[in-house]
């Protein structure tokens, strides 16, 4: 037999109920002992030491200056005042410490306790889980919530002394408490698994009436009364009285005179005033018991007050039979539910809030329940939910995002804290578990076939989730889809291996040592160096300079400066011939400007954007003199560019001309390259980009070219699916018309790739290629790295 | 500055000298006058350095001018004395007429050992007196009620107290009776001569042996007696385990016989002492069967084995024999500590008689705590005042204050208790009273203290001391005693039984006709 204790620590009149004996291990239970608690209870502390229950009400502590150091007002604490400020949200941090010294004091080698709370709406799960909190520690007894209505019922239902029991009889009970009377009706069933049981069944959070009622005005009202009665104590300062709690709840009626201490130690007495009684209850009550078969009624005030009481509510309720219990009524009933839990049996019913998870079903996303709406479950057991089981968390995910819904309305974003991301796609096991009236739901997220998330499943801590302020529609809206796959950019780092020759012979560093701007051999072989890539370990491309123009770190100052100082040389010389009318011979000056990616001097990207303007219009430029000389400058643009106003400038005049040589490879570059392309697209240039690149391909499909401008023609897709980076929805089939020819184009050349009567050189990496990019715009998958791959791919 | 040798806590009012000693001027050994506590008097800053450690003194109430008053502990054995470090060198303090610590199973044979099983039954019983708070905690709002049904019940009729031994006896009867029947062994492989017909198993060494044995067939080789060296298995019980069971019966079986002892009287009707007359018996018998099987005892600081830890029965008994040793240390540490814990019983007792007074109403009761561990004697934890009551036939208030830190005529007076008196609507200076619970080994009332303390009182004018109570313990079969002159009064107490009740209820009528008489 566990030795388990009821409680009721309402801080008006508290009670512990136990049926053993401190001391003693006899195993069967015995008679029910109520332990008074003492009314208008208090904590005490001193020296460290916290006290409650009826020690700390007779205690010294906090009594005034009359008492000595002990006597500071601040060394003594309500209970009734903490739990208001629990259910009214604002408890200080004390509240924890000082109901465990009010549960201490009643619960003596207890090894379990059932806790009585009031039923209320502001009993929710959160304020639940600090009352739970505050009980749980090592080498503490194991607490259980009750509700105080459920309790009350209880103990009149096995007490024995609730005549004809009946499935689906309506009892109305009625609570007198801090602030009016807590009403809650309950509704009698039988327990199917335990015939001859019966328990009651609860729908949802009590009410509250009748506030000038409520226990904080009645002790205000005997307060007045007690001040009235002694009109010397407003000028004398002395203890605050208990005479006010004594009139209230005393049994049986209090002595006439209290003995106090003044402050200046001395002491004096109070008289009760003569004769006194509460208040009537008002006429309205605000709630009826017309659809009750019995009303019950708890009290905390002595008998002679709450006498009155019942009569008054029995008059105002009408003939329905009320039944008044004694003011331990609800610490007994928590000790009886603590042995029916003992036994395996319901202590009572209980409907859940209804839990549901946001899930994408094949019709979209919608709120599927893991507590269905209006389950009613013992409230002695732990609700398990079926799993859903249905979710993915796919490869490369590290966190995950779930959208809860708590009853009707509240909304909770949780985003789970990041894990080590798994290789593949991996199915969730989702479970809710509950134990009615004992705080939060448990939330637990595993996955059967990885190995992270099954060793250390997620759990949901509810109290630190942002309640969503949309509503479940728009919340819907916003999930349809997983959101696709963002292509990432291109982009090559620099490398010291291409400078020390260690990588390639003989590296930057050394051509630097003995470079002369005016040699054109010497330039030659800078510009080699600079356009030669190099692939560390046949996977990651690096250049002698970065994609974004920057430099190996390691590079040490006085190469740096040789090289930026040769750059400039070389690009002041450059436009100076071009100034002078000086006929170039080569391009090895503007390769070595433009293999340096986005580090080449703007005056020479100027002098570019003019080639390329002549280039469009056949007109004359000093940099087309060479032979080559337009691949150069088009592709070398198409490097070069990163400034967003520029790009601005240029993509345009790429996109309309796309059909000339090298300008699709120019457009592909910039596109897929630097960072701030997505930001400058523009709507209308991807649909013209789009439409081009269209009918670029379909030109392409009807000649069966599969080359090199097919290469580019892809990536210009794959480039323009970066501006979901600013919207993550753009380029979708099911969306969006131009995504959707996309698709059909694609689709049409991966059915004419096999009909293909030569040999297309990387025919099974470019089928890769052209599959990734339906997936991407379908919105289902695809790699992101896709440009990467594309890139590397070989130029045949 | 100095350091005085203190025999009663008044010493410092004392006009006679005889009530300390300079430790600076005496030669030592000093042999010790008396059979009550000692105090040390001296500078705070240091505190006192006995057997070479700091930190052995308490500080008793507030320091006054810096020179504290510290309780010291009483040895285990009176051959351990106490050298206590003064300024000019070491004095050697030599308890001679306080007896040893006995073994709890001691059957006492001498006159001395009659007086150390006495004296360690007061120790005990004090301690019950103070456990009896514990569970009085158990219902909060009748503590003290409680507690004067715990204190005051007959004797003979009640329930004798909760006791570790009773619990264990209740647990482990089944335990130790299963162990006892099938204790665990551990076959140890030897060789012997076996004959042919049982050998089971030969190893290297056997099969040596046999080769080497003339004849060519097994029976040639065996020989005339048929016999060839073999394995053979051999059973022992004196294990680790075993030895620690062995201990364990042996020591409850003293602390059962102890417990019966001191609970004679219920011995006819209480479960109880049946259950662990019947459990000391078991135990003995244990203790018969495995010092047969050769089963040694283990020492109190072996390290457990796998057994101990893990096989469920050897668990529960290694923790009962675990507790039994602290309950010993306990019992230890209340006998060097037993003048602290009578203050803690006597200032229990005041709030008893108080509380047993009919008609007195609590107006204010210190929460208590009790402690998990003792702590240099005591147990609770409080706050000042204890507590007051109000008696509403005489409109007298009445607080008891223990180890109050009072100001620096009161500390003057040493007292660890003190009363103070009001009347309802009354603006005079609340009158005090002094209680000085006094402890000593033999008991008994002293000759002329009355008088002593008589004659302290006029220091106190100034802070309204009216009167004096001291609280000896009963000598050994007495019968508790009171002898009062003027506002003295010297009362003896006993801590169970009779003794107690008789104490009490003197008490209470010593409060009741001449302290509270005195104020209304």
């Amino acid at each position: 037999m566990r030795k388990s204790v009821g409680l009721d620590l309402n801080g008006w009149h508290d009670f512990g109920c136990r049926d053993w004996r401190v001391d003693d291990l006899d195993e069967r239970p015995g008679e029910v002992e109520v332990l008074d608690g003492g009314y208008g209870s208090v904590v005490v502390e001193h020296d460290g030491m916290i006290v409650g229950g009826p020690q700390a009400i007779l205690s010294p502590n906090g009594r005034g200056a009359g008492w000595g150091p002990v006597g500071a007002t601040t060394k003594r604490r309500e209970l009734a005042k903490q739990w208001h400020s629990l259910l009214t949200g604002t408890p200080d941090g004390g509240f924890a410490g000082d109901f465990r010294a009010a549960v201490d004091a009643l619960s003596v080698q207890a090894d379990e306790l059932v806790v009585c709370m009031p039923d209320r709406p502001e009993m929710s799960e959160a304020r639940q889980q600090d009352l739970l909190t505050a009980l749980t520690g090592r080498r503490r007894a194991r607490a259980t919530l009750i509700w105080r209505s459920v309790a009350l019922l209880l103990d009149l239902l096995d007490g024995g002394s609730l005549p004809e029991v009946a499935e689906g009889q309506r009892i109305l009970c009625v609570i007198h408490g801090h602030d009016g009377l807590d009403v809650q009706r309950l509704v009698m069933r039988r327990l199917d698994d335990k015939p001859g049981q019966f328990a009651p069944e609860r729908a949802g959070a009590g009410t509250s009436h009748c506030p000038e009622l409520g226990l904080a005005c009645l002790a205000e009202h005997a307060k007045a009364a007690v001040a009235d009665a002694n009109p010397w104590l407003a000028d004398r300062p002395a203890e605050i009285p208990r005479l006010p709690f004594n009139l209230l709840f005393e049994e049986p009626a209090p002595l006439p005179e209290e003995v106090i201490r003044r402050d200046n130690g001395n002491w004096t007495t109070v008289i009760a005033p003569p004769e006194y009684r509460v208040p009537e209850p008002p006429h309205d009550l605000g709630f009826s018991g017309a659809d009750a078969d019995l009303v019950i009624l708890m009290s905390p005030l002595a008998e002679r007050h709450r006498n009155e009481l019942r009569d008054c509510l029995a008059d105002r309720l009408g003939g329905i039979k009320l039944v008044l219990s004694d003011p331990a009524a609800a610490a007994r009933g928590a000790l009886r539910a603590a042995r029916r839990i003992e036994l395996g049996i319901a202590h009572y019913l209980d409907r859940l809030d209804q839990i549901s998870l946001a899930v994408l079903r094949r019709t979209g996303p919608v709120f599927e329940d893991l507590i269905q709406a209006n389950e009613t479950v013992p409230g002695n057991r732990e609700y398990i939910s079926a799993p859903i089981t249905s979710l993915v968390w796919t490869a490369g995910m590290e966190r995950a995002n779930f959208y809860i819904r708590k009853g009707p309305h509240e909304i909770r974003h949780w985003v789970t804290s990041p894990v080590e991301s798994p290789a593949r796609d991996e199915q969730l096991e989702i479970r809710l578990r509950q134990m009615p009236a004992q705080g939060w739901a448990k939330l637990l997220v595993t996955a059967p076939d990885w190995g992270v998330l099954r060793r250390t499943p997620i759990h949901l801590d509810w109290g630190s989730l942002p309640v969503d302020p949309r509503d479940e529609a728009e919340i819907l809206r916003a999930l349809e889809g997983p959101r696709p796959v963002v292509p990432e950019r291109v982009r090559y780092r620099a490398d010291i291996g291409l400078w020390d020759g260690s990588l390639r012979y003989p590296g930057v560093k050394s051509i630097l040592r003995s470079f002369d701007f005016r040699n054109p051999e010497s330039i030659k072989r800078l510009a080699d160096a600079l356009r030669a890539s190099f692939r560390l370990d046949g996977r990651t491309t690096v250049y002698a300079v970065g994609t974004d123009g920057e430099l190996p770190e390691s590079l040490d100052e006085a190469t740096r400066r040789r090289f930026i100082d040769a750059i400039e040389r070389i690009g002041d010389d450059l436009l100076r011939n071009i100034s002078d009318g000086a006929a170039l011979t080569n391009n090895n000056q503007l390769l070595c400007l433009t293999w340096i990616f986005a580090r080449c001097p703007h005056a020479v990207q100027r002098e570019l954007a003019r080639a390329l303007d002549a280039i469009r219009l056949v007109g004359l430029h000093g940099l087309l003199a060479p032979r080559g000389s337009v691949r150069v400058v088009v592709h070398g643009l198409g490097r070069v560019v990163t400034d967003p106003e520029i790009l601005r400038m240029f993509i345009p005049k790429l996109y309309s001309d796309i059909g000339r040589p090298n300008f699709l490879a120019a457009l592909s570059s910039m596109l897929s390259r630097p960072e701030a392309t997505p930001r400058v697209l523009r709507e209308d240039d991807v649909e013209e980009i789009a439409g081009r690149v269209i009918l670029v391909l379909k030109g392409l499909n009807e000649a069966h070219s599969f080359g090199t401008t097919f290469k580019y023609a892809l990536m210009v897709i794959a480039g323009l699916l970066r501006v979901r980076e600013r919207d993550p929805w753009a380029l979708l089939a099911g969306r969006s018309a131009v995504a959707r020819s996309l698709v059909d184009v694609l689709t049409g050349i991966l059915g004419s790739i096999p009909r293909m009567p030569n040999a297309i050189p990387n025919k099974a990496e470019k089928i890769r290629i052209v599959n990734e990019l339906i997936a991407l715009l379908s919105g289902d998958g695809g790699r992101p790295d896709i440009l990467t791959i594309m890139d590397a791919m070989a130029e045949d | 500055m100095v350091i005085q040798l203190w025999h009663r806590p008044w010493a410092r009012l004392d006009g006679t000298g005889t009530r300390y000693t300079m430790l600076d001027d005496v030669s030592s050994p000093l042999t010790l006058p008396g059979t009550g506590a000692i105090w040390l008097f001296m500078d705070t800053q240091n505190g006192p350095i006995a057997g070479g450690q700091n930190g052995i003194g308490i500080q008793e109430g507030e320091p006054v001018g810096g020179l504290g008053i510290y309780s010291m502990p009483i040895p285990l054995r009176r051959s351990d004395g106490m050298d206590i470090l003064t300024h000019v060198g070491s004095v050697r303090l030599v308890f001679s007429s306080i007896p040893d610590r006995p073994p709890e199973d001691l059957e006492p044979e001498t006159d001395d050992q009659i007086i150390a099983k006495a004296l360690l039954d007061r120790v005990k019983s004090v301690w019950a007196r103070l456990r009896d708070v514990k569970s009085a905690l158990a219902d909060p709002a009748r503590i003290w009620e409680r507690l004067v049904e715990l204190w005051l019940a007959d004797a003979a009729a009640a329930n004798p107290e909760m006791d570790i031994i009773v619990d264990q006896a209740r647990r482990l009867f089944p335990t130790l009776d299963l162990l006892d029947r099938a204790p665990r062994r551990t076959l140890r492989r030897t060789r012997r001569m076996i004959p042919l017909s049982r050998v089971q198993e030969i190893d290297r060494r056997a099969m040596t042996w046999l080769i080497r044995q003339p004849g060519e067939t097994m029976e040639e080789r065996g020989g005339d007696r048929q016999r060839i060296q073999a394995v053979a298995r051999e059973e022992n019980f004196n294990t680790l385990e075993n030895r620690v069971l062995l201990s364990y019966a042996k020591l409850a079986r003293g602390v059962t016989r102890d417990y019966r002892d001191r609970h004679k009287t219920a011995a006819g009707h209480s479960d109880r002492v049946r259950l662990v007359t019947g459990y000391g018996a078991r135990c003995n018998r244990l203790e018969i069967n495995f010092r047969e099987l050769g089963v040694f005892e283990a020492n109190a600081d072996v390290t457990p084995n796998f057994v101990l830890q893990n096989n469920p029965n050897y668990t529960k008994m290694w923790d009962a024999w675990r507790e039994l040793l602290k309950r010993r240390r306990i019992l230890d540490e209340l006998w060097r500590w037993q003048a602290r814990s009578w203050d803690e019983f006597c200032a229990l007792a005041v709030i008893v008689a108080l509380q047993s007074i009919p008609g007195a109403r609590s107006v204010a009761v210190s929460p208590l705590v009790f402690a998990d561990e003792q702590k240099q004697g005591c147990w609770i934890s409080h706050v000042n005042p204890m507590a007051v009551f109000f008696l509403p036939d005489v409109r007298v208030t009445i607080e008891v204050s223990y180890r109050l830190r009072g100001g620096a005529i009161l500390s003057k007076f040493g007292a660890p208790i003190w009363l103070r008196l009001g009347r309802v609507n009354s603006a005079d200076f609340l009158p005090r009273w002094a209680v000085w619970p006094v402890w000593d080994a033999v008991g008994g009332l002293e000759h002329g203290e009355t008088e002593e303390i008589l004659a302290l009182l006029p220091n106190g004018r100034n802070e309204s001391v009216k009167g004096g109570i001291t609280i000896r313990p009963t000598a050994d079969g007495q019968n508790a005693e009171v002898r009062s002159l003027a506002n003295v009064g010297c009362l003896t107490l006993g801590a169970s039984g009779p003794g107690l009740k008789a104490g009490i209820e003197q008490l209470r009528d010593f409060l009741i006709h001449h302290v509270l008489a005195q104020a209304s």
